[in-house]
C-alpha cells in the first residue's frame, strides 16, 4: 500500500517519485521531456504511445470485500496515444441456482427419493469473450443436506444475447450414498451436461439426474480361472464433444459377487466408448475394451479378464546422469513412469495395462511395485523419466527395462545431458536486466505441429525457469529432444515487479546441433510503453485490489498452416501485462514496443 | 488492505512514511528511502504470505474451492504474495494429490525475484498447463491441489520436493480441484 501523502511531499521537494516509489531516475518532469508526441509526463514517467495491436483486458475483482462483483472480460480495449484507457467497469454477477436430484423412475432402486437433494460437483464453462483468451470456468458443489430449495448457487458474468450460453456439467458424487448403506449418486446416474443462458438471475433450476435416453452396457469381469471377480470398479470413458480427451460418460458400477456389472451411458455422449475396469486389489492395473459401440438402448459387451499376474515385487531402479566432469551422479526428484501391457491371447479385444508412477528419492532411486515375469520370459516395461526442470540431465522416453520373478535392484538408467540455453538480457537502453524470470516453453510453432497425444505428454512437463543475475545473464537447462522430436523453445521473459521493461517472448529458439550450449548472446528487451486506467464498479466507485490482465489478440496467418491447430485458427491471446489496482483503483501496465 | 496481511507490514508502512517525511523535510531533492526500511529486524526471516490466488479467468480463489482447471490449457494462475524480506527470491510450487506415500513432483513452478521497487507485494504468474493430466480427468474428481511458496531454495529433505533450506519459511493455500477435459 502506498501513502497518498507521500507524492505530495515529493512534489513540494521538487523531485518526483516514479510510479512505485522505486529508485529509478525520473523519465521526465514535463510532457515535453517525453520522446514521442502525445505522451504525457506524470509520476515521473512518460505515458502513452502504445504500440499498435488488438488489446483486450480481463479484470478480476477482489474476493475479500467485493463479492458483489464478478470477473469481467473486455474483448476490445482501445488505448489512446496518451496511454489513458479510462475506466474498466467491473460487472455485477448473475446467479444461477438450482436443485440437483434423481429422476427415480429411471432406476431399479427401491430407496430412491426423487425429492432428496443429491451431492454432485458442478462446473460452468463458456468460451472467453476475448479471442484466444482463457475460457471462463467456475465450479461449485450441490449440497445433499438441503431439504428444500436450491442445492447449489454460482455467480457468473451476465451473458449478452449474442454470447454463447454456459455449459453446465453436473457430475454425481461417487463417495456419498444417497441413502444410508445405499449406492452413491454416481452409481445411479451418469454426468449430465446442460446449456444455461444466464442473461438474468436463475433460481430453482431443476437438474434431474438419470433422465433421458440412457444406454445400458452390461458385462462381466473374470479372473484367469474364469470365475467372476467382485468389487471391480467399472465405467465408460468417452466424449461429450469430438476431439476431447476421454472422460467418464457413464455411471460407475462395482461388479457383483459373480463379476457382473451394468453401467448407463449419458444421453449426450458419443456412442463409441471404452469400457474400463480397475480391480481394487491391483492398483495400477487397467482393463479396457476399446471402441465399444454403445448405440443401442441395451447391449452386452465382451468379458474382461484379469490376467494371471503374480504378487507385485519391489524393484529399485537407480537413475543416474553423468556430470560435465564425467562423474556418475544420482538424479533425485525425477518423475519415473513405468508401464507394461499384459497380453491375454484368449481375449484379443481387451488391453490390460499396468502403470506405476513415482519419483526418485534423494539417492536417485525409484522404488516400484511391479508385476513380475511369468514363465521363463522376463517382463518388459516401458520407462519414461522426466527429471526436475532445474536438473542438468535430460528426459528419456520409451526406455526399456526387464524384470524377473523376484525383486531387487535393476541396472541404472543413465540419462543424457541437457543443453544449456545461455544469454544476457538488457533493457531498451542497454542496461543489464536483473531479476527477469526466463522460462523456456515448448515453442508454440513446434507445439502446433505435434499430434495431440504428444502435445498432451509434453504439456505435463515442467518448463525450466530461472532468473537473470545482476549482469543480466541467465542459463536454463532444456531437453534437446522431446519425445522423439528435436526441440525448439520460446523464451518467456517476465521482469520483476516495478521494472519499466515489459514482458517479452523470444520465439523459436533452435538448439545448436551436438553442442552442450546454445548461446543467445545479448538479447534486448523492447522498450516499455506505459498505459493506465482505473477499475471501477457500475456506480463509478474505484475498486482497489482488482487484478487486470492485459492481452494482445494474435493474428498470425502463418501459424494457421500448422497441422494441429483448430480449424478456427484461434491462437492463444498473449498476456502482455498484469497489475493490481491501487487504493484509487488505478492500474499501471507496461506494453512491449518493438517498433524500430 | 487485506485482513491477512501481517501486522508487521502495517507497522513497516507507517515507519516508511515517517522516514520519507524526514528525508523530504531535510533535503531539497529526495532520494528514495533505502530498501532496508522495509526489512524486519536483522536476523529474523519473515514468512512469505499468500494474499490472493487467482485462476486463469482472473477469479480470486477461496479455500476450499472447488477450483476447476482445464487439462492442457495454456493458462496461468496469478498469485499475490507478501514478503517483508524484499531481497528474498520466492519460489511457488503447485502440487496435485501429493502424499508422503506417493510424493509426486510439482505440477507447476514459478519464481518471484526481488522487486525493483519498494513494494512488499509481488504478483507472479504460474503456468497451469501441467496441473491436470489426462489421467486426472479420466480417473475422476476431486483432486487435492496445493499452492506453496518458499523463501529459500526448495530441497528434498526431509520431505520430497516440499522442503526448504534453512532458515526458509513456507506458506500454502489448498483447494479441491476439478479437472476438465479440454474443449476446442
Amino acid at each position: 500500500m502506498k501513502s497518498s501523502a507521500v507524492p505530495l511531499f515529493f512534489v513540494i521537494a521538487g523531485c518526483l517519485p516514479d510510479v512505485s516509489g522505486q529508485s529509478l531516475p525520473p523519465e521526465c518532469h514535463v510532457d515535453s521531456d517525453c520522446p514521442v508526441s502525445g505522451q504525457v509526463c506524470d509520476e515521473s514517467l512518460c505515458w502513452g504511445d502504445p504500440p499498435p495491436g488488438n488489446y483486450a483486458a480481463l479484470v478480476g475483482p477482489p474476493q475479500s470485500n467485493r463479492g458483489d462483483l464478478v470477473v469481467t472480460e473486455i474483448p476490445e480495449l482501445s488505448i489512446p496515444q496518451d496511454g489513458g484507457f479510462g475506466d474498466l467497469i467491473l460487472q455485477a454477477p448473475v446467479h444461477i441456482g438450482g436443485r440437483v436430484h434423481l429422476g427415480c423412475n429411471a432406476f431399479d432402486f427401491a430407496g430412491c427419493d426423487a425429492n432428496a437433494a443429491v451431492a454432485a460437483s458442478i462446473t460452468v464453462i463458456r468460451p472467453s469473450r476475448i479471442q484466444g483468451g482463457p475460457q471462463y470456468v467456475d465450479s461449485t458443489t450441490s449440497d445433499a443436506t438441503a431439504t428444500t430449495g436450491d442445492t447449489f448457487s454460482v455467480s457468473v458474468p451476465r451473458l449478452a444475447l449474442s454470447d454463447t450460453p454456459y455449459t453446465m456439467t453436473i457430475t454425481p458424487d461417487e463417495t456419498i450414498p444417497v441413502v444410508d448403506g445405499g449406492p452413491s449418486a454416481a452409481e445411479l446416474a451418469p454426468p449430465l451436461t446442460i446449456q444455461v443462458d444466464a442473461t438474468d438471475d436463475i433460481t430453482g433450476l431443476d437438474v434431474t439426474l438419470g433422465q433421458g435416453a440412457l444406454r445400458a452396457v452390461s458385462g462381466r469381469i473374470t479372473d484367469a480361472t474364469g470365475a467372476g471377480v467382485t468389487g471391480v470398479r467399472v465405467s465408460a470413458l468417452g466424449r461429450f464433444e469430438a476431439l476431447q480427451p476421454l472422460e467418464r460418460v457413464s455411471t460407475v458400477a462395482v461388479t457383483d459377487g459373480n463379476g457382473y456389472y451394468t453401467i448407463f451411458i449419458a444421453e449426450a455422449a458419443y456412442p463409441i466408448v471404452d469400457i474400463v475396469g480397475h480391480p481394487q486389489d491391483k492398483p495400477g492395473m487397467t482393463l479396457r475394451l476399446r471402441d465399444v459401440a454403445a448405440d443401442q438402448p441395451a447391449q452386452s459387451v465382451a468379458e474382461l479378464r484379469i490376467p494371471a499376474a503374480g504378487k507385485p515385487i519391489s524393484v529399485t531402479l537407480p537413475v543416474t546422469g553423468h556430470s560435465g566432469a564425467g562423474v556418475a551422479t544420482p538424479v533425485a526428484g525425477a518423475t519415473v513412469d513405468v508401464t507394461t501391457e499384459l497380453v491375454d491371447t484368449s481375449h484379443p479385444l481387451q488391453t490390460t495395462t499396468f502403470e506405476v508412477t513415482t519419483s526418485t528419492d534423494a539417492h536417485g532411486n525409484a522404488t516400484l511395485g511391479l508385476i513380475p515375469a511369468s514363465g521363463v520370459a522376463l517382463r518388459e516395461y516401458d520407462v519414461r523419466i522426466n527429471p526436475a526442470p532445474t536438473s542438468e540431465f535430460a528426459s528419456v522416453y520409451a526406455k526399456k527395462i526387464e524384470v524377473g520373478t523376484t525383486g531387487g535392484v535393476l541396472g541404472a538408467i543413465d540419462l543424457p545431458h541437457r543443453v544449456a540455453i545461455t544469454g544476457s538480457l538488457v533493457d531498451a537502453d542497454g542496461v543489464p536486466a536483473e531479476g527477469v524470470t526466463v522460462t523456456a516453453q515448448l515453442s508454440l510453432r513446434l507445439g502446433l505441429t505435434l499430434d495431440t497425444q504428444t502435445q498432451a505428454l509434453l504439456s505435463s512437463l515442467q518448463p525450466p525457469t530461472t532468473a537473470t543475475k545482476p549482469d543480466g545473464s541467465y542459463f536454463v537447462w532444456v531437453d534437446p529432444d522431446l519425445a522423439g522430436t528435436a526441440a525448439s523453445y520460446d523464451l518467456e521473459c517476465v521482469p520483476p515487479a516495478g521494472s519499466r521493461s515489459p514482458r517479452w517472448t523470444f520465439h523459436d529458439v533452435t538448439l545448436a546441433k551436438d553442442k552442450d550450449t546454445t548461446p543467445m548472446g545479448t538479447q534486448g528487451l523492447p522498450r516499455g510503453r506505459h498505459v493506465r486506467g482505473r477499475v471501477v464498479d457500475e456506480y463509478g466507485t474505484a475498486v482497489s485490489g482488482s487484478e487486470v490482465r492485459l492481452y494482445e489478440v494474435v493474428l498470425d496467418p502463418s501459424l494457421c498452416m500448422a497441422s494441429n491447430l483448430p480449424s478456427s485458427c484461434v491462437l492463444p491471446a498473449v498476456l502482455r501485462s498484469v497489475d493490481r489496482s491501487d487504493d484509487q483503483g488505478i492500474v499501471r501496465l507496461v506494453l512491449p514496443d518493438d517498433r524500430p | 488492505m487485506s485482513a491477512n496481511v501481517p501486522e508487521r507490514r502495517k507497522a513497516s508502512v507507517v515507519a516508511r512514511g515517517v522516514h520519507i517525511c524526514a528525508l523530504v523535510l531535510s533535503s531539497a531533492c529526495v532520494v528514495p528511502p533505502p530498501l532496508g526500511l522495509d526489512q524486519p529486524d536483522a536476523g529474523a526471516n519473515s514468512a512469505p504470505v499468500f494474499l490472493s490466488v487467482r485462476g486463469p479467468d482472473g477469479k480470486e480463489l477461496a479455500e476450499p474451492g472447488p477450483v476447476t482447471v482445464i487439462a492442457h490449457q495454456d493458462a496461468t494462475a496469478s498469485m499475490t504474495i507478501y514478503d517483508a524480506d524484499r531481497t528474498d527470491t520466492l519460489t511457488v510450487q503447485l502440487f496435485v494429490d501429493y502424499t508422503l506415500q506417493n510424493p509426486t513432483s510439482p505440477r507447476g513452478t514459478c519464481t518471484a525475484p526481488p522487486p525493483t521497487d519498494s513494494s512488499l507485494e509481488r504478483t507472479v504468474q504460474c503456468p497451469l498447463k501441467a496441473v491436470c493430466l489426462d489421467n486426472d480427468v479420466a480417473n475422476g474428481n476431486p483432486h487435492y491441489f496445493v499452492f506453496e511458496v518458499y523463501d529459500r531454495d526448495v530441497t528434498n529433505d526431509p520431505v520430497m520436493f516440499r522442503s526448504v533450506a534453512s532458515p526458509g519459511l513456507i506458506d500454502h493455500r489448498w483447494f479441491l480441484l476439478t479437472c476438465l477435459a479440454p474443449t476446442q
